[in-house]
């Protein structure tokens, strides 16, 4: 099976998502702040720089995550989810060490040994 | 494994997405465009130099002049659709007068060609140049013309380098009368907001998302399919969520 995971080929991915996740996260807690900054306080007048590279980067995060769900061939739901948890803030740090732990769960820690959940035959 | 259900519900779900995601590009495209700033008008004696043709630079700058229409002269300028331009001199204080295109009617007896505003008036207009062709000579009964030249106008005093289609004017006519549409348009400052015009390429990006994703399970699935039934589900015990699809 061409795309069956291995630890190999989901480690990259892995890694790429986890990273992308927690950069995300932050940038989403800082675009909270800075809403809050402009419409609540009113202390900025333009939260559109930090809108921009929240836009770009959740893009970036977007696309890592269905490529690390599509190597790992996790259900339409799961990447529906993955996706959507990176628009709440701070759901977004709990679904980066939920996924990990599937990740795991499925190929086997630490990740580059040889895949325990894989059964030969 | 390739069933033709579950792909033709994929497809049918890309197809939707990728529709979706298309209008929301549109929107934000929109949005982005919210900020179309109007400009300005600036004094009309800015635009027009007596004794000079409207210069190509002012054609479309918007104007403001104030005057008295002098009725007497006012010209009805006919268009091909049967339509007409109603154009009457704006006597000004010091200066050439400058004909002001008030309203655009279907008829000569349309109530807004009477409807000339006595007294002062503030015009705020788009400053436009005369037709260059003064064309054969009209044949027309008085007090119409085929083109917009200053000569078709034939006004005993002297003209502006041009003229101006009217936008607003204080006080405002009693009748309401489809404006002038410009030949030259004003200018506007198109603003773009970053941020919205950023998300629309976003949603267009993510619109290629799909067909992306979508070209790569079905070359996964045909790849299964190639291998055969027994190496199909080798992971069945792990992935028990592969039936949602």
């Amino acid at each position: 099976m061409a795309a069956a995971p291995t630890a190999e080929s989901v480690r990259g991915a892995l890694l790429r998502y986890r990273i992308m996740a927690f950069v995300v996260g932050v940038t989403l807690l800082l675009f909270c702040v800075a809403i809050v900054l402009k419409y609540v306080t009113k202390t900025i007048e333009s939260d559109s720089v930090i809108a921009i590279a929240h836009g770009w980067l959740f893009m970036i995060y977007v696309l890592l995550g269905l490529d690390l769900g599509f190597r790992m061939r996790w259900s339409f739901g799961r990447l529906a989810l993955m996706t959507l948890s990176g628009m709440v803030p701070f759901l977004s740090f709990y679904a980066e060490h939920k996924v990990t732990g599937w990740v795991r769960d499925e190929l086997g820690t630490p990740a580059g040994a040889a895949p325990a959940a894989e059964p030969a035959g | 494994m390739l069933t033709t259900r579950k792909w033709i519900a994929l497809t049918v779900l890309m197809v939707a997405l990728i529709l979706a995601f298309g209008v929301l590009s549109g929107w934000q495209w929109q949005r982005a465009q919210r900020d179309r700033v109007e400009a300005a008008p600036v004094a009309a004696s800015q635009v027009f130099t007596p004794g000079a043709p409207l210069a190509a630079s002012a054609y479309g700058t918007r104007v403001a002049v104030s005057g008295r229409y002098d009725a007497a002269h006012q010209t009805l300028v006919q268009h091909g659709d049967g339509t007409y331009w109603v154009v009457t001199p704006l006597r000004i204080t010091s200066g050439e007068a400058v004909p002001v295109a008030r309203a655009t009617v279907t008829s000569i007896g349309d109530p807004a060609v009477a409807d000339v505003t006595p007294g002062t008036v503030v015009v705020v207009g788009v400053a436009q140049p005369f037709e260059g062709d003064p064309g054969t000579a009209s044949t027309l009964p008085a007090g119409q013309a085929d083109r917009l030249t200053a000569a078709g106008l034939a006004l005993p005093y002297a003209v502006a380098g041009g003229w101006v289609a009217l936008e607003s004017q204080q006080p405002a006519p009693v009748v309401a009368a489809a404006p002038v549409q410009p030949p030259v348009s004003a200018g506007s400052t198109a603003s773009i907001r970053l941020q919205n015009a950023s998300y629309a390429v976003q949603w267009l990006l993510f619109a290629g998302f799909v067909i992306f994703f979508w070209w790569r399970m079905l070359r996964d699935d045909l790849r299964d399919d190639r291998r055969g039934a027994d190496t199909e589900r080798p992971r069945a015990a792990t992935e028990p969520v592969r039936d949602v699809y």
